[in-house]
């Protein structure tokens, strides 16, 4: 009885975990407030040239085929 | 091991009377390839297989290691359905296509009535066998069928050949190791038989399966009885945790296609006629290589749900150009419609409202050719990505791919309208409207749903699987 019950609690647990992930968005870009802080931040601490390949973004450009 | 088998183990090459050694053949070739164990001269290299007697005496010892491990023993007593039994002989066969251990036994028992039955160990099951005599039986019917009380059989599908490998106690006859016997095995109705051929005998035999609950409480029930109920609780718990598991596989797959068909288009339609053209075809230069580069300012969008996911698409319009051997790179900014006035006019120029003028026009292209190098950012999204077009050849000769669409999904926490601003990198000159950009509003997550039916089904494999093979038993048990 006692190992069903783990697995009721883990199923709940997994599924919850889930569907409050899912709700709230966890992992997915921000668009708005959030990028702008972020984006705010993080040239705050590097410099950007322009005309460099990190202008491109990490991509960068295909040599081609 | 007993006396006699130590005599059996010193068994002679019959081509020169050798000693026997073990060895093995490699069969098949590549991946496939196998080590068949096969008894080998050490004086003139004379190989025994598994069709051979002498395998079987070679090698009797290791078709005898899990000996204990069965349910029935010699001597042993019980009463099954009124009748009391005593086992008083037991046979050991191995399957000759197998070079594997793949063996049953076969144990006479004595009724109190008089009958002889064969209890038959098999793959966790058993059966009592009795002594049959069919109505009619044919087994020279022809080469691939043979006909048994009015029916026909495939010997291919009901027939295989099996080598004794072990027999102790009271028999109807002295079996040898390694004696060789062809079997078929059918059902028919409700009842199994079975036909043993040897080279002169044939025995048939019809049977019914027995629990083996039924077995241990008849003979072997102060030993057994506890672990058996233990097993079967177990395994009942197992299986209703898979059936949850399988349960939560169901539900997640049902929340992952919502999330999957989730999403509607939104109002504002983005007009890829009323663009702001503000570079085309532009050749470029520089270190990242050479390229012609588009600068296109979209009207603004309405997007207005704070805390909602969307999703962005941008797509070659192959209507319009086709992507033919060829990439293109795509940035996509949105640019809040305050944010673009608020620095223009800190550039103290007229707000970007209509179509502008050249110079406004001249600004704005300043302002956006160094739009990632502001301290403070001007954009509130930023989307990159490529399309390619590709021809190779491999080993199944030419093939072509290409990705022509990218998505992405946001989160946006700030609702109001927005420009969108798109820089497109080609390694040919390309059509200014040849890209499209659309937005889907009220997405929902689909990915952890995605993640979670893989964890479930995993689960659910882990407690089918230990349904069947938890077994506090010395013995298999495959039902109960």
């Amino acid at each position: 009885m006692t190992g069903l019950i783990r697995t009721f609690l883990v199923s709940t647990l997994l599924f919850g975990g889930t569907f409050w992930m899912s709700q709230d968005y966890i992992g997915y870009d921000k668009a708005g407030k959030a990028y702008i802080t972020k984006q705010r931040e993080e040239r705050k601490s590097r410099s950007v040239r322009v005309g460099s390949p990190g202008y491109y973004g990490s991509r960068g450009f295909r040599a081609g085929k | 091991m007993s006396d006699d088998q130590k005599e059996l183990k010193a068994i002679k090459c019959t081509a020169c009377n050798g000693d026997l050694g073990r060895s093995y053949r490699l069969e098949g070739s590549g991946e496939d390839q196998e080590e068949i164990p096969i008894a080998k001269c050490l004086s003139c290299g004379k190989e025994y297989d598994q069709h051979t007697q002498e395998y079987y005496e070679f090698y009797a010892d290791t078709f005898i290691t899990d000996l204990e491990n069965t349910v029935f023993k010699l001597g042993l007593k019980g009463v099954l359905d009124g009748l009391e039994y005593e086992i008083i002989g037991h046979i050991r066969y191995q399957e000759e296509e197998e070079y594997e251990l793949s063996t049953w036994d076969e144990w006479l028992a004595v009724s109190s009535d008089g009958g002889y039955h064969w209890f038959v160990e098999e793959d966790g099951e058993i059966y009592d066998f009795e002594e049959y005599a069919p109505q009619s039986i044919n087994l020279e019917l022809s080469p691939s069928q043979f006909e048994f009380e009015g029916k026909k059989y495939s010997r291919e599908s009901t027939g295989f050949d099996a080598r004794i490998v072990f027999a102790q106690g009271e028999l109807s006859w002295e079996p040898e190791i390694g004696e060789q016997m062809k079997c078929y095995d059918f059902k028919a109705g409700k009842y199994y038989y079975t036909i043993e051929q040897s080279e002169d005998e044939v025995s048939i035999t019809k049977g019914k399966r027995l629990s083996h609950k039924k077995v241990i409480m008849a003979f072997r029930k102060d030993e057994y009885a506890e672990k058996y109920e233990n097993t079967v609780r177990k395994r009942k718990v197992y299986k209703i945790k898979a059936l949850v598991y399988l349960v939560m596989a169901l539900v997640s797959m049902g929340f992952a296609i919502r999330g999957c068909i989730s999403g509607n288009p939104i109002k504002d339609k983005i007009d890829r006629k009323n663009v702001v053209v503000i570079t085309e075809n532009e050749y470029k230069q520089d270190k990242a290589g050479n390229y012609y580069l588009h600068q296109l300012l979209y009207s603004p969008v309405t997007l207005d749900k704070a805390g909602e996911m969307y999703e962005v698409r941008v797509a070659v319009d192959t209507v319009v150009q086709p992507l033919s051997l060829e990439w293109q790179s795509f940035k996509l900014l949105l640019i809040k419609e305050e944010r673009i006035a608020e620095f223009l006019k800190k550039k103290q120029a007229a707000g970007p409202a209509g179509r502008p003028d050249p110079a406004e026009m001249k600004l704005m292209k300043e302002m956006l050719d160094e739009v990632e190098t502001l301290d403070d950012p001007l954009e509130s999204f930023e989307f990159s990505g490529e399309f390619w077009d590709e021809v190779g050849y491999d080993d199944e000769g030419r093939w072509h791919e290409s990705d022509t669409i990218a998505t992405k999904d946001f989160l946006l926490d700030d609702p109001g309208r927005y420009y969108l601003y798109l820089e497109l990198y080609s390694k040919n000159k390309r059509k200014t409207d040849s890209v499209y950009i659309s937005f889907e509003e009220n997405i929902r997550s689909a990915r952890y749903f995605v993640i979670l039916i893989f964890v479930f089904i995993v689960l659910m494999i882990i407690n089918q699987v230990r349904t069947k093979s938890y077994n506090e038993l010395p013995f298999e048990v495959a039902t109960y």
